[in-house]
């Protein structure tokens, strides 16, 4: 019986292990350079504590502003939706229209320094949607509602 | 600098506007920020882009307030062109036309090409186009790369309102597999990969690994997130490197 088996048995585990040499070899992700815990920043924790308890935050984004520098961006607060231009109803009696909501925030550092070695930008909206875009050679531009704001 | 909102003026039609709002774009090149504004009533409504002089924020042009196709879902500009939806507005052309995205430097098409209604400029050299297939073609319309799926995984960015994170000097897009996978102790897994499309081969795949996410109570309803929270990916300009944002983490990868 062991006879008969052994060899269907040997070509099994053959294919898993090529199968598993294979897998490994492809989707080892391999050890990060830099690791970094963003939770230093206060306002970017309580976001993330805040995200899991609800299902519609903006998502915070990454970019590279150069090939050292990253730059993280979130918005923490509740913001009118951003197709709304001048027609945006006030939430009280106290609070006009163009009340800023929430504060759409950029942390700037280096990649092999991290986040507390780094800058942190925030801007007063609105609105949601608000972009940040890194210019390239260097810099980066900002909209938040109808404002444009540059940085190089 | 300010724009003004023009929500409380009646559009062109005489239809008031219940819908207003501003993006903005900046070129490859690094010359030119493109600002769209775009007014939209119930049944008409229109978009106006506008070039200005990255260095001293000088209007250069302006389009005529033409079709709205939708800038803030689909947005791309070059120093002398805005891409919104499938109209093109060229700087020294300032009518909306149709765009071929499969071939940006031939005449406009005579009618939408609704196929590849989402596209991204990846550089001022190519363009990607997704679809069934991801393709990147060069702006003369050939092909120069094609996204092969494994079955049953699609190929997908992580927000649906920005490109899909590519190096802005090489030939690099990085992407997920979309659905995540369940992993061992209820946490789940997402794969990004980075090709070369160029060459046309994969660089790398990153596994990312979440822990199981809370279970959310709203309204009376029980509601269990479908997907990984806060993932987000982006390559340095040089293609070396791949971040990822992962809830509270940061990761840097080098790459090959």
């Amino acid at each position: 019986m062991q006879e008969m088996w052994s060899p269907f048995v040997k070509s099994l585990l053959t294919a898993a292990l090529i199968s598993g040499c294979l897998t490994s070899a492809q989707e080892k992700p391999g050890a990060p350079a830099y690791s970094w815990d963003l939770s230093v920043d206060a306002n970017y924790a309580a976001r993330t504590a805040k995200q899991l308890k609800m299902l519609t935050l903006e998502p915070p984004k990454v970019f590279f502003l150069d090939n050292d520098k990253v730059a993280i961006t979130y918005a923490d607060g509740e913001g009118a939706p951003d197709g709304k231009g001048t027609t945006l109803g006030p939430a009280n009696d106290d609070q006009s229209s163009e009340s800023p909501l929430y504060k759409f925030h950029a942390l700037i550092f280096y990649g092999n320094k991290g986040p507390s070695d780094g800058n942190h930008l925030q801007w007063e909206a609105v609105r949601l949607g608000a972009q940040f875009m890194p210019i390239p050679n260097g810099g980066f531009a900002v909209r938040v509602d109808n404002h444009l704001a540059l940085c190089r | 600098m300010d724009f003004e909102y023009q929500g409380d003026k009646p559009l062109p039609t005489g239809e008031n506007a219940d819908e207003e709002y501003y993006s903005a774009a900046v070129s490859a090149a690094g010359n030119t920020v493109v600002v769209c504004h775009s007014l939209r009533g119930r049944h008409s409504g229109g978009e106006q882009v506008a070039w200005y002089d990255i260095k001293m924020l000088k209007q250069l042009a302006q389009s005529e307030m033409g079709n709205v196709a939708g800038c803030r879902l689909s947005f791309n500009v070059t120093d002398n062109a805005a891409f919104s939806g499938l109209y093109v507005a060229r700087s020294d052309a300032p009518q909306w036309q149709i765009a071929n995205p499969l071939c940006i430097n031939c005449p406009p098409m005579p009618y939408q090409p609704r196929q590849y209604r989402f596209f991204d400029l990846l550089n001022d050299k190519s363009v990607l186009i997704y679809g069934k297939d991801d393709q990147v073609f060069d702006l003369e319309g050939h092909l120069l790369y094609v996204t092969t799926h494994e079955e049953g995984v699609r190929v997908d960015k992580p927000d649906p309102f920005v490109s899909m994170p590519h190096a802005a000097n090489a030939p690099r897009v990085a992407y997920d597999d979309g659905q995540p996978k369940p992993e061992s102790g209820h946490r789940r897994s997402k794969r990004i990969h980075v090709v070369d499309w160029q060459d046309g081969r994969e660089i790398a795949i990153i596994k990312v690994i979440q822990e199981h996410s809370p279970v959310l109570h709203e309204g009376g309803l029980r509601m269990e997130r479908g997907n990984l929270i806060d993932l987000f990916y982006a390559l340095s300009p040089d293609g070396k490197q791949l971040a990822v944002l992962s809830m509270n983490s940061l990761d840097i990868y080098k790459l090959p």
